[in-house]
């Protein structure tokens, strides 16, 4: 035994000490928590995006509001039907409801953006993007209606979202 | 043993915890970018009053109707893919035909022009649009920059490209179109970057792509338009 730990005595250097390691991983994980966003809606319909070649990526400064049109979820159907719906938030609504959506949008994205720094809300509101997230296998008829409720909230840029193809 | 001292909570699982906390986030976050075509829709009309009619030369006809169907021009039964080689052909008008839409040369004088008014505007601005007024001029420098490497390529093409898709085309082939479109105006760019700067459009500076995408602008019309 005497032995033992007279072998373990030579070989002990200074050890690394590990004890800053969590702190390292809570930074990570800080970094993390920070820079992503869960995804906090979930879709009562479904969606297959179409796929494009010739896209751009938007940057994530720019402040964004979802409208998202396809058909309800099998459990939901029996409630909205078969027909493609369009889903504001976490709700299936109808396109006469965008123009209130829209608004509410811009009015909180021009609050959080005033209470970070006064006077800048009302140009990132008005820099928002609706971003469209449209089945593929919708028919244009809904499209063509949201986007006419675009027009009258003056939200004018859209943005379809599609999966990247080569 | 004389007193004893409190034993220390270990501290190497905690390291654990944090990295199982770690990998929960990664894998449940996205980060927020997203792959899109981006497209300005027009500001709503109020009194349908009277707008500027466009050239039946110049006017560039897609129609789509329900089971993808296509009508360009007045050719039917064409592929999707067989959009773009039909849309540059358009567009270039080398041969000056009289049934397709209508290009000349620019010119040094006029975008001289342009640049002396922004330059005269930026002077009596006041300071709300100043930054606004300075983008427009170096636009316009941008252009005859443009001009200056591209020369004859660089013409001003009068084309409206008027895509018109029934009510019930599905999504998916109404984006198609969309991409097939946008896939003619790239590859007329990155033809004549090859040509004049031997390099592909990866390899383009960011003010290169610029240029080129004033040399061929993209304009799309997806009301219907009026002809004459």
């Amino acid at each position: 035994m005497s032995k033992f730990n007279k072998n373990k005595k030579k070989k002990d250097g200074p050890g690394i000490t590990t004890a800053s390691l969590p702190d390292i991983v809570f930074m990570l994980l800080f970094f993390f928590m920070v820079t992503t966003k869960t995804r906090t809606n979930d879709l009562s319909i479904s969606i297959s995006l179409p796929s494009a070649t010739e896209t751009g990526i938007l940057d994530d400064k720019t402040p964004t509001a979802y409208v998202n049109i396809g058909v309800p979820v099998k459990a939901l159907q029996d409630l909205y039907g078969d027909n493609p719906r369009i889903q504001l938030n976490d709700a299936i609504l109808d396109a006469s409801d965008v123009v209130g959506f829209i608004e509410n949008k811009r009015a909180s994205i021009e609050k959080s953006f005033e209470m970070a720094q006064p006077g800048v809300g009302k140009a990132k509101a008005s820099k928002m993007i609706v971003c469209l997230k449209v089945d593929q296998n919708a028919q244009l008829g809904t499209l063509d209606e949201v986007r006419e409720e675009l027009k009258t909230a003056k939200a004018l840029k859209i943005n379809y979202v599609v999966n990247k193809a080569n | 043993m004389g007193r004893r001292l409190a034993p220390e909570i270990n501290a190497g699982s905690m390291a654990d915890i944090a990295f199982l906390l770690l990998v929960f986030f990664i894998v449940t976050a996205e980060m927020s970018k997203e792959e899109g075509i981006l497209q300005i829709l027009p500001e709503k009309v109020i009194d349908n009053g009277p707008t500027e009619p466009v050239k039946e030369r110049n006017a560039i006809r897609i129609f789509m109707n329900e089971n993808n169907d296509i009508l360009f021009e007045d050719q039917v039964g064409l592929k999707m893919s067989a959009i773009p080689k039909l849309l540059k052909e358009q567009i270039l008008n080398r041969s000056g035909n009289p049934e397709m839409p209508e290009n000349r040369l620019v010119t040094r004088g006029e975008l001289q022009v342009i640049i002396d008014k922004n330059k005269a505007r930026l002077e009596k601005a006041d300071e709300t649009k100043v930054k606004s007024i300075t983008k427009q001029l170096k636009k316009s420098q941008l252009r005859l920059k443009a001009l200056e490497i591209f020369g004859s390529d660089f013409k001003k093409s009068n084309h409206v490209i008027s895509i018109t898709p029934d009510k019930g085309v599905k999504y998916g082939s109404y984006i198609k179109l969309k991409d097939m479109i946008a896939q003619s105006y790239r590859e007329l760019r990155s033809e004549l970057a090859k040509e004049k700067l031997g390099r592909t459009w990866k390899d383009l500076t960011l003010e290169e792509k610029r240029m080129l995408e004033m040399v061929y602008k993209k304009n799309v019309s997806e009301s219907p338009i009026e002809k004459n």
